[in-house]
Parts: C-alpha cells; sequence; structure tokens
C-alpha cells in the first residue's frame, strides 16, 4: 500500500514553512524556487497578477497597498476590536469592516476575507510540499500560537480547507516546537519552549517522557514579537528624520515600506554584529519640491537594546507568571528551548539565561523547528502506532455568564484535553422560563471582556420560586479541541445543547448587547454560592445605615402622597437585605443590597432637602 | 515512526484492540485510581505519571485518529478522562490525601506500610504458637479455646483460663473481647498467686527464715499490684524484716497511684522516706497520712514530737 504523505504547516506572520517526516526524518520541504522559508506575503502586482511568498515580497516596496503581509495578525478577529484597530494604524494596505464586523482586506478592488489570504499562502505551500512528492497532498497540521483563541484557530482552520487541505489537527507552535526538540533526543522532564516570533510570543511548559509530550501549562502575548521590536527601530528612524530634516515620513506609505525592511535588515545584523548602518538614498522628497531627502543613521546593538528594552522584559514578566501559575521552579527544568527568529537577539538570550539561570538550548533551527513538530505529529496521527503522543490543553478557560455580568469558568485554562466538566446553576427570578446560556473563552471576571463563542437558551423550566431550578451545564472538549456545551433541568430532563462554531458573525455591539444582559430575565447564577464576607459585611453596613437613617426619614415620607405605600416598600427592602445578610446566598445579597442602595440613596436625597429646607428657613 | 501501515480514513478498529476499550470501560465504575493505574498504593508522582503516560499511549482517543470509532468513542473518551483524573489526583499531595480518606480500600501510603507490618507480625506469631503449642495445634480455632478458657476461669483456674484465652487471642488476631477475658484471668491469676506467696512469707517468717520471708514479700508485693491491702500488709512485711527500703520504693509509688487516699499507704511512704534518711520529705508524707486518719499507727507514733518547754 502505498504511504499517503501527510505535512505539517507552520503559517507564520511573516514566514511560513511546510516540512513532512521523509523515512522516520522530519525534514523542510524546500519552495519551488528552493527556499526554505516562503515569506507570508500575498500581493496583487500592477498588471493584476497574484503573487505569493517571496516574490511578493519583493515588490512590497514600490506597492505597499497591495501588498498584505502580516495577516495573521488580523485572522479570526472582530473588525471593531481594538487589536484590529491599533493593526490599521500600521498597515499600508486597506483594511475593512466586512457585513457582520470580520475584518476584510481590500485586495485588487474586492474585500477579501482574512482566511482567504492565509490560504493563498497555504495554497503555495500544498503545492510546493506536491511538487516535492511528485503527486497530491492533502492531510496536513497547521500550528497557531498557543494562546490563539477558538475564533482564531477556527479561521485558521478555514484557510486550510479553503487551500484544499484537510487539516487534521491545528497545534500550538511551542508544542510544535518541543516535538521536533524531543525528537530523536531521549529526554526525560520538564521542558519550557520560549517562542518569541514575529508577531507573537508563546511560553509553554512541557513534560516529557519516551515520546509522550504533555502539556502542562502555556501563555503567551499574541501582540508581541519581531515586528514590535521593528517598529521601535523605524519610530526611532522617523523620529530622528523629522528632527534633523523636519519631515514627517509617517503618512509615507512607500517610505514606510522602505523602512520597515532596513530595520528589520539592520535588527537582524546587530544579532551578530555590534554596530551597523541604515542607508537609505532618496527616501523623501519635501511636498514642496526640491532634492530627495537621505536617509543614513548608524544603529549600534547597545542602542537597539535600549529601544527595546521593555518588550523583552513583558517576555520574561509572562514567563515568570506561567511558571508560578503551574507551581515549578526556573531550575526544576530540564531543558529551555528557543524558538522563532527573535530570540537570535543577543538581549534575548541574555535574559532568558539570567532568568533560568542555564544555557538555553540552540540544538534547533529557530525558524523550522515549528514545521517540523507539526509535520510530527501529522506522521503520528496518521500512522496508528503509540510513538509519539501529544496530551495537549485549552489554552484559555471556558465557562458560562452568569447573574451580574460575571463569567463563571468550567474548565479551567491548562486542562488537558479531551475533558468534560459540569457545574450547576440556578434560576434567578421567580418563575423564569428560560435559561440563557452565554459560552465565553477567556480569563477575565467580566463576562463583556471575554471571547462569545456561542449562546443559547433553554426554554419551558418549570414554574418555581428564584433558586429551585436547578440547571446543569456541561462543558466537553473533544481531542480535537471541538467544544460541546449543553444545559440540562436536573428535574424534568429538558435539555438543549450546542456544538460551539465560531462566532465570528457576531459584531461588537451585537456582542455587547448579550453581555449586557447580564440582569435579564434569562439568566443564571451559580447554585448554592455562599456570600463571600466582604460582601456581608458591605450589606450588613447597609442595613445599619438604613436602620440609622430610617426614623429621621420617616416624618418626611409620610408626609407625602404615597407615603404610607413607600415608607412599607421601603421597610421590605430593608427586611430582604436583613435576611440576605444572615443567609448564604451570594445572589440574595447582591440583589437586596442592589436594591437597599437604592432605597438608601432616595434616603440621603430626602434629608439633604429637608436640611436645606430649615437651614433656608 | 513508520512503523507497520498507516491508516487510513474510516479504518476499522482490530477487533482485540476494541475487546480492550470495551473491557475497561466496562471496569472502569470498579476500579479505584490506584487500580485503574495499575499502580501500587505507595506509588510516587513519577511512578503515577509513568503508568499514565503508558495507559495513555493506548487509550488516549490520538491513538485511533482516522479510525472509524463508532461506538467506541465515548468510550475511549471516558476512559482517557478518568485516567487523567486518577494522574492529577494522585499526583497532588492533598487530593491524594482526600482521596485515600474517602477511599478506605486505597489507604496512605504509610499507614498501607504500617498495616502490613502488623499483619506480617502477627500472622508469624500465630504460625509460631501454633508450631509450638500442642493446644493451639489440636485447637481447630480460637473459638475452641476461647469457650475452653471462658471455662477455666469460671472454674476458678486462673492461671490456666489466662493462658488459654491469651492464645486464643493472639490466634483470633484483633479481638478486644478476648484480650479483655485473657487480661482479667491473668490479674486474677497474678492475685491468686500473690496471696499464696504472702501466705509462704508469713510461714517463712515464723520459721525465722528471714531473707525467704523478705523474697516472697517483695514478690508478693509486685505482682499483687490491683489488690492494695494485699501490697500493704506485704511491704510492711518486708519492711519489718529488715528489706532494703531503696528495693521497694517504686511499688510504693505504684501504690500511691493507685490509692491516693489511703492512709496507710502514705504511712508507708513515710516510713520508706524515714528509713532511707529523708527527714523532711518522710515527715511530710506522716502528716499526709495523720490527716487522713488521725489514727493511723504508725504515723501516730512516730510523729508524736516532744513537746519543748518553752520557760
Amino acid at each position: 500500500m502505498s504511504v499517503e504523505p501527510t505535512i505539517g504547516i507552520d503559517l507564520g506572520t511573516t514566514n511560513s514553512v511546510v516540512a513532512t517526516v521523509q523515512g522516520g526524518t522530519p525534514t523542510v520541504i524546500p519552495s519551488r524556487t528552493g527556499n526554505r522559508l516562503t515569506p507570508s506575503v500575498v500581493a496583487i502586482a500592477g498588471n493584476g497578477k497574484q503573487l505569493v511568498g517571496t516574490i511578493a515580497k519583493r515588490q512590497g516596496i514600490i506597492n505597499p497597498e497591495q501588498t498584505i503581509y502580516a495577516a495573521k495578525r488580523l485572522i479570526g478577529r472582530r473588525f471593531s476590536s481594538p487589536e484590529v484597530q491599533e493593526a490599521r494604524e500600521v498597515l499600508p494596505y486597506p483594511v475593512v469592516a466586512g457585513e457582520h464586523d470580520d475584518t476584510r482586506i481590500l485586495f485588487g478592488g474586492t474585500p477579501i476575507s482574512i482566511p482567504e489570504v492565509s490560504a493563498m499562502i497555504l495554497r503555495e505551500l500544498k503545492l510546493d510540499a506536491e511538487a516535492f512528492f511528485g503527486r497530491p497532498v492533502e492531510k496536513a497540521v497547521i500550528t497557531v500560537p498557543a494562546y490563539f483563541n477558538d475564533a482564531q484557530r477556527q479561521a485558521t482552520k478555514d484557510a486550510g480547507v479553503l487551500a484544499g487541505l484537510d487539516v487534521m489537527r491545528i497545534i500550538n507552535e511551542p508544542t510544535a516546537a518541543a516535538l521536533a526538540f524531543g525528537h530523536g533526543r531521549t529526554i526525560t522532564g520538564k521542558l519550557a519552549v520560549f517562542d518569541l516570533g514575529g508577531g507573537t510570543f508563546d511560553i509553554s511548559l512541557l513534560q516529557l517522557k519516551k515520546g509522550v509530550y504533555e502539556v502542562i501549562a502555556t501563555s503567551g502575548d499574541t501582540f508581541l514579537g519581531g515586528e514590535d521590536f521593528d517598529s521601535r527601530v523605524i519610530e526611532w528612524l522617523v523620529f530622528g528624520f523629522a528632527k534633523e530634516l523636519g519631515a514627517d515620513l509617517r503618512k509615507e506609505k512607500m517610505a514606510l515600506q522602505r523602512l520597515r525592511d532596513a530595520s528589520e535588515k539592520a535588527k537582524r545584523e546587530l544579532s551578530d554584529a555590534r554596530e551597523t548602518r541604515v542607508d537609505l538614498p532618496f527616501l523623501y522628497t519635501m511636498p514642496s519640491g526640491g532634492a530627495a531627502l537621505h536617509l543614513q543613521r548608524d544603529l549600534s546593538r547597545d542602542k537597539l537594546q535600549e529601544l527595546t528594552g521593555d518588550l523583552v522584559e513583558r517576555t520574561i514578566r509572562k514567563t515568570a507568571q506561567v511558571l508560578a501559575d503551574a507551581g515549578i521552579s526556573p531550575r526544576e527544568l530540564t531543558e529551555v528551548v528557543l524558538v522563532g527568529g527573535q530570540t537570535r537577539m543577543p538581549a534575548v538570550q541574555e535574559a532568558v539565561r539570567r532568568f533560568f539561570s542555564r544555557e538555553p538550548s540552540k540544538g534547533v533551527h529557530a525558524d523550522e523547528v515549528v514545521a517540523l513538530g507539526a509535520a510530527i505529529q501529522a506522521n503520528a496521527l496518521v500512522s496508528g502506532t503509540a510513538d509519539i503522543l501529544l496530551l495537549d490543553v485549552t489554552p484559555q478557560s471556558l465557562g458560562i455568564m452568569v447573574a451580574g455580568g460575571f463569567a463563571n469558568v468550567i474548565i479551567p485554562k491548562n486542562t488537558t484535553i479531551p475533558t468534560g466538566a459540569s457545574h450547576r446553576f440556578t434560576t434567578v427570578r421567580d418563575n423564569q422560563e428560560g435559561a440563557r446560556i452565554l459560552v465565553l473563552q477567556g480569563d477575565e471576571d467580566e463576562a463583556a471582556k471575554n471571547e462569545l463563542l456561542g449562546e443559547f437558551v433553554l426554554t419551558g423550566l418549570r414554574a418555581a420560586p428564584r433558586g429551585e431550578v436547578e440547571i446543569e451545564v456541561r462543558f466537553d472538549i473533544s481531542a480535537d479541541g471541538i467544544v460541546w456545551v449543553s444545559a440540562e433541568d436536573i428535574e424534568t430532563g429538558l435539555q438543549q445543547s450546542l456544538q460551539v462554531e465560531p462566532s465570528g458573525g457576531l459584531t461588537r455591539e451585537e456582542m455587547e448587547a448579550l453581555t449586557a444582559q447580564r440582569d435579564g430575565d434569562e439568566m443564571v447564577a451559580p447554585k448554592a454560592q455562599p456570600p463571600s464576607p466582604e460582601r456581608l459585611e458591605w450589606i450588613r453596613r447597609l442595613v445599619e445605615e438604613a436602620d440609622l437613617l430610617l426614623p429621621e426619614v420617616r416624618p418626611t415620607i409620610l408626609a407625602t402622597t404615597f407615603g404610607q405605600d413607600a415608607l412599607a416598600k421601603a421597610e421590605r427592602t430593608i427586611q430582604r437585605a436583613r435576611d440576605a445578610s444572615v443567609g448564604d446566598d451570594a445572589v440574595a445579597v447582591e440583589d437586596s443590597g442592589a436594591e437597599l442602595e437604592k432605597t438608601l440613596a432616595l434616603f440621603q436625597g430626602i434629608l439633604q432637602r429637608s436640611r436645606q429646607e430649615t437651614g433656608s428657613r | 515512526m513508520e512503523k507497520g501501515l498507516r491508516r487510513v480514513s474510516g479504518t476499522e478498529i482490530k477487533p482485540e484492540e476494541r475487546q480492550a476499550i470495551l473491557e475497561l470501560h466496562a471496569k472502569l465504575p470498579g476500579l479505584n485510581h490506584f487500580e485503574l493505574l495499575g499502580v501500587d498504593r505507595r506509588a510516587d508522582p513519577a511512578r503515577i505519571k509513568e503508568a499514565y503516560f503508558e495507559l495513555s499511549r493506548r487509550f488516549h482517543p490520538d491513538r485511533y485518529f482516522g479510525v472509524d470509532l463508532g461506538d467506541l468513542r465515548p468510550a475511549i473518551d471516558a476512559i482517557f478522562r478518568r485516567l487523567k483524573e486518577a494522574e492529577s489526583t494522585l499526583s497532588d499531595p492533598v487530593r491524594r490525601r482526600e482521596y485515600a480518606a474517602a477511599h478506605p480500600e486505597a489507604r496512605s501510603a504509610a499507614q498501607l506500610a504500617q498495616d502490613e507490618i502488623t499483619a506480617k507480625r502477627r500472622a508469624e506469631r500465630s504460625a509460631r504458637l501454633r508450631r509450638l503449642d500442642p493446644l493451639a495445634r489440636r485447637a481447630l480455632n480460637a473459638a475452641e479455646l476461647a469457650a475452653r478458657g471462658r471455662q477455666q476461669l469460671e472454674s476458678g483456674s486462673f492461671a490456666e483460663a489466662a493462658a488459654t484465652l491469651s492464645l486464643a487471642a493472639s490466634l483470633r488476631g484483633r479481638s478486644p473481647e478476648l484480650e479483655k477475658a485473657a487480661a482479667e484471668a491473668a490479674r486474677k491469676a497474678a492475685l491468686e498467686k500473690a496471696r499464696g506467696l504472702l501466705k509462704s512469707a508469713k510461714r517463712a517468717e515464723l520459721a525465722g527464715e528471714f531473707e525467704a520471708a523478705r523474697g516472697h514479700f517483695l514478690e508478693a508485693a509486685t505482682i499483687g499490684a490491683g489488690d492494695v491491702s494485699l501490697q500493704l500488709q506485704a511491704l510492711n512485711g518486708y519492711l519489718d524484716r529488715g528489706g532494703d527500703p531503696a528495693g521497694a520504693r517504686t511499688l510504693v509509688s505504684g501504690l500511691l497511684a493507685a490509692a491516693p487516699e489511703n492512709a496507710d499507704a502514705h504511712a508507708l511512704q513515710g516510713r520508706l522516706l524515714l528509713a532511707a534518711g529523708h527527714e523532711k520529705a518522710g515527715n511530710m508524707a506522716l502528716d499526709r497520712a495523720l490527716k487522713l486518719d488521725p489514727n493511723q499507727p504508725f504515723a501516730r507514733s512516730a510523729r508524736r514530737k516532744p513537746r519543748w518547754p518553752f520557760k
């Protein structure tokens, strides 16, 4: 039986790599033009021809508006998200909104989606692989930054499907790096992968033994990478140019494109040299005319470190945090692997060395290791043997929104998948008919700050006082990361479920509208959660204050038209809060406390007015 | 890496693999975490991890990627989740302790080691007894011995009852009732013996064999613990016949602990202390005796102080 070829693809921010396992050895597949790296750039040339990779990158200087790079920064993100809005400021190509707040790029006159852009790159890599094997290739594993959320992963998968690939699995870049690093070595123990690529920073901790790779923890920053280092150099050059010659380059797309290339080149050179020169002749012509201006500046390694010191610091902070979360000390690690082009920078290596008190392993090719790891996983999946097994985790917490607009975590981040968990919730209103389940991904307490993965409503709840209907919400995640959510009325067995689909169709406004229903009629609350001591203290103080004020305002209230009713209502409110202050229901404390706060504000108003009246008399 | 044939999507699972999955899934509810991982209850975290990794190789869903699992999928998912649960529970010292508490059959390593040693010792002892004692060998079970012991106890053969019952207790293993009965028999046997010794001592005293009398008195006082008047008689007899006070000191302290309100005991202590030359402490003891019983003869005579004329 002939063996069906499999490939692993590192779809990078700046460059992409495709690899395979041949005769047991992971190997990079060179492009048809003989390059091992393919720039993640697509373009439409002046003649209308679509270009991908090296040739697209090469013509970028003369065609900045139709040369798309760093699409990975936009994939799976809403147009209205702050990340996309920020990116628009620096990207020379036009980023526009799609119909459903999805992000699109005006490419050759038509707005195309980001997965379509990524698909062009993937298709190119697929063609390279097919040329290499001399036969069709479909089965692939694609890598993403560890901290990509579900929407970003799904969009990446979509890109693969658009490119005609059978995406068997999306795996994390640092995990892939670990697979490649462990290949052919017998490593037992804990390993850290420090991955600082073009656009993202990831840190992952793994435990290895005889071909089993268990991810212990993973974290990162999707907006911290080599391009941020480049930007610092560009800013410095632009600022110097403005100071020296009084010319503002920030709006000059073509000049910026040249600056970008020159900055990246200078940065790379400073990994080896101590000093370099940025030389850009005829960079700019003043609007008023005159001779073209040249840019010529010396950049030292020390200056570069000064410009980017805080970025390096950020990576170390994140690393320290993930180690602390996992309860592992830096000294416990057997290996520290550096991945990603930006880790070539001496200052980054030095910072890592200092933090871990050990020499980082450099036995891997920083640009290729991720693709090689993806190829190993692709091969392991189809081989049907158990030589290599990857035990992966959920990168972010999953949960639902509960009354008050909070996120209630059901599956915490860094849980090994496949997994499942369930929590019980109760209704928050008397005779509540439905339970709205908003599925959230992220680690923020406030529901609105997390990613909304989907929503559904469990309707037809039996009529009962609040807190009496119990709903069990269950999350299941399969080995390939697909999330299932179900909600069940414990007593009646009434059930609703949802397979989480990418929710790219949701606008920011819709998201806000959904999460704004924090006090809506269909909210649920965690079951039998006791109030925290602070909240109890809070409500006790409110009740005390009410007890103090009530006798003072009583005459004033009674003197009004609805005095009797108003007083009775206030007394009821106080009583409810008093009951809650000695009860053990957090929801009752929150609800009655909030009510009482309103009543107290009313009392204050009455008192102030009566004081003014006595004063003016 | 390329061992065997690669799978193609939709491949059927091998019958033996299907069998293994179904069998383990069926057994899941009955297995505790240790049994599931196939590790010793004292396994350390490294061993737990190793077992988890090994089983994951066989039961992680990725092992069957592209295989048409059909109805097996929920089973294999459930197996892997249980593996993970077992591993994470047993790897965390706090959760492991809680789990062990909730599953008495899966007790902590130290407890288990202790249990094992105790059980081993007990087994060895029974074996030795069975080997040595003809009675034990003949007795088919401890119950028979116990019944015989109780009979002996009733008929007043305390010494035999004590021997039989302690044998029965050691054969049966942990049996508080039997152990209590054996102790009771032993106590009665000891008192019986002490009374016999007291008689022998008095007989020797009459015969003028004071050294033999001292020995019998002291032994009677030693094994007669639990009978205060017997001990007092024996100890006073011992001192009367010129016994070394130091040899009686411990016994007197024991006596006082058993009968702190006994004037005779305090008087005896006073006598002992005076004999050893501790005048002040001895007088204090005698005063305590007089306080409890103003007519305590020894104390009265010893504390009869000369009245000094003040002029």
